[in-house]
């Protein structure tokens, strides 16, 4: 018997083309205060029994998460498989933290490369789709950025990618609105250097739409590059450079002190509906992936945005392709 | 399982004044409330009670499609106060069975069918419960009773462990001295637990009487007579304030459907709704949850596990 199965709440809609994964950046109250599901094996059942309930078949880790939940539970593997007992259908991405991202300068890689071998290694004991990695530093770390300093991240990526790919993981870049590569130029640069077979896009919608980028357009000038994506949505755009702002624009600009919402916010800029038609139309299957970056800003929580979010989804955004 | 359907009460999103006071606040409620598989909210006199749908939303049927815009489809039942009056005092009976009429036709005509009602006040002000006593309260829930079922609502008793009528005899005695046909049972599974109540033999025995279930968890039984200490329960708004415990250090007696070391058998108390042929309402709760969202998504997991183990 599957795991899935032996909790009676495994996943409802194995026919679909569309699984749900989440992003977890999740955070709850606890009587020593706010706490993540990491924080010990009551919370992170907690957490896996909310996101099983509302129907999540996916859990997306920050690596610095999963290696403290296989600090935790023994392993990796035993992390997963406590997460499968409670309903979720395993880990599917793991976005990583921990590595010297200033790829711009061609001396960092062979100490990037053996840093990505030793990922490999640590996570073996589980199936992960893609390591997802911003691929450059913030933007005011690397200024000016130059076609050359571009091809020498694509360079980096290329080569880290092909490493991942004989393990059967994808190398998956994400473009956070403050990062070195995030206008569409740079984009459409750091693509033309980077070699297809090894560097996929993963397409976060609050962040592309913050730098002003539709993402149902980046996806359908990519689809064939595309491995992911988080679906999140933000009320502004940056019109005032703030992804320059030292140190950490998402969490300093000027412009607003959060960012990032979820999904069916009525002051949502993200049209998730044209993106959700344009991945039916290319026949995109398999897992997307909710985020909620920061959720707590401002008193708001996380459960209760990933049930808006996921009211959304079974409302909104799976009657258009589920 | 068919003939039960599940709803959540609404009330653990109303406890500050600036809770639930916005129709952006209670679409999120809803929304969370209907991702979480329930099709349903029962609803209290603050809580979206007395005139605060017409108020916000002109008519009944405004709110419903509201509701229903939320993807819930009705309001299951409504606890009511009666307007603060005292079943123990016979002059207040006449204003009790009217305020339940009207929330009755407030009720029917947002699709529910049971009227909640505390039989007695907190057992603390109201002791000793005599057998003269119970009598007075059998009058007013027959009265009660039929104001309500003329508008095709069942009026239900809420039996919880700091109200007047909490001893099985005395509820025993209650059920004898009210009309069958008139007055109902609530049975709330954390409440029956802590006053040290089994629900399932309360379903052998008394099955036909009950109307209405609500389900949470609880993790302590009142060993300590705790129900019985001065102000153990006061009123306040919008949600009274429970002290009892609070001595020896309870800050919670509800809990989550699935709280490790949790005392309700849900399994044993779904399996006897269901062999006495129970047809109606499930209301889940989450009283005295720090965080409700996270509350509702557990109950919501719970069931879903609950109804595949069935």
């Amino acid at each position: 018997m599957s795991t899935a199965e032996s909790s009676g709440v495994g996943p409802e809609y194995q026919s679909r083309n569309i699984k749900w994964s989440y992003m977890d950046h999740w955070t709850m109250r606890s009587p020593s205060g706010w706490v993540t599901p990491q924080h010990g094996i009551k919370y992170a059942d907690r957490f896996y029994r909310q996101l099983a309930g509302v129907g999540f078949q996916g859990v997306d880790p920050f690596e610095f998460r999963l290696l403290a939940q296989a600090q935790l539970f023994g392993s990796a593997r035993k992390a997963e498989q406590f997460a499968q007992d409670r309903g979720i259908e395993r880990f599917v991405n793991m976005f990583v933290a921990f590595y010297d991202d200033r790829t711009h300068l061609a001396e960092t890689h062979d100490a990037l490369l053996r840093n990505f071998e030793n990922k490999v290694r640590a996570f073996e004991g589980i199936t992960l789709d893609s390591f997802i990695v911003m691929p450059v530093s913030r933007y005011w770390l690397v200024e000016p950025v130059t076609d050359d300093k571009i091809k020498t991240m694509a360079e980096c990526w290329s080569r880290i990618g092909r490493m991942l790919k004989t393990h059967g993981i994808k190398l998956s870049c994400h473009h956070e609105f403050y990062c070195a590569l995030h206008s569409r130029e740079e984009i459409d640069k750091f693509y033309a250097y980077a070699d297809p077979e090894y560097v996929g896009l993963f397409i976060d919608t609050a962040q592309h739409e913050i730098v002003g980028i539709d993402s149902t357009e980046l996806y359908l000038q990519y689809a064939d590059r595309v491995t992911g994506f988080h679906f999140k949505d933000t009320h502004h755009t940056d019109t005032v450079d703030d992804y320059r702002t030292p140190p950490d624009p998402e969490r300093a600009a000027s412009t607003t002190s959060r960012w990032f919402w979820e999904m069916g916010t009525a002051e949502g800029l993200v049209d998730f509906p044209k993106l959700m038609r344009a991945i039916k139309s290319k026949g995109y299957t398999g897992w997307l992936t909710v985020e909620h970056d920061k959720a707590d800003i401002g008193g708001a929580n996380y459960a209760e945005s990933t049930c808006r979010a996921k009211w959304y989804i079974d409302n909104v955004l799976s009657p258009i392709y589920p | 399982m068919d003939n039960i359907r599940w709803s959540y009460a609404i009330n653990q999103w109303r406890t500050v004044e600036t809770d639930l006071a916005r129709l952006d606040q209670m679409e999120s409620a809803f929304k969370t409330i209907s991702v979480c598989g329930f099709e349903a909210i029962e609803i209290t006199d603050v809580a979206l009670g007395g005139h605060t749908i017409p108020a916000y939303f002109g008519s009944s049927a405004k709110f419903i499609e509201f509701l229903k815009g939320c993807g819930l489809s009705c309001v299951s039942s409504y606890f009511a106060g009666l307007d603060h009056c005292n079943p123990l005092a016979p002059a207040d009976h006449e204003r009790m069975a009217g305020s339940a009429g009207r929330a009755a036709e407030l009720l029917a005509e947002l699709g529910g069918s049971r009227l909640l009602a505390r039989p007695c006040g907190p057992y603390w002000k109201e002791a000793p419960i005599t057998g003269e006593k119970i009598g007075v309260l059998a009058d007013c829930w027959n009265r009660v009773g039929a104001a309500t079922k003329s508008a095709g609502v069942k009026t239900a008793l809420h039996v919880d462990f700091l109200g007047g009528i909490r001893r099985e005899d005395d509820i025993h005695k209650l059920l004898a001295l009210t009309d069958p046909e008139l007055v109902h049972v609530a049975l709330d599974t954390a409440e029956f637990v802590i006053a040290g109540l089994d629900p399932v033999a309360f379903l052998k025995e008394h099955g036909a009487r009950v109307a209405h279930v609500q389900f949470k968890d609880a993790t302590t039984v009142d060993t300590f007579d705790d129900y019985a200490r001065e102000n153990a329960e006061m009123e306040y708004w919008p949600m009274p304030i429970i002290t009892a415990g609070a001595e020896r250090g309870i800050d919670r007696w509800y809990y989550e459907m699935g709280t490790p070391g949790g005392l309700v058998d849900f399994p044993e108390v779904t399996a006897a709704l269901r062999n006495i042929g129970y047809t109606g309402w499930i209301v889940v709760e989450s009283d005295q949850s720090p965080h409700v969202e996270e509350s509702v998504m557990l109950n919501g997991w719970y069931k879903k596990k609950l109804l595949a183990e069935l």
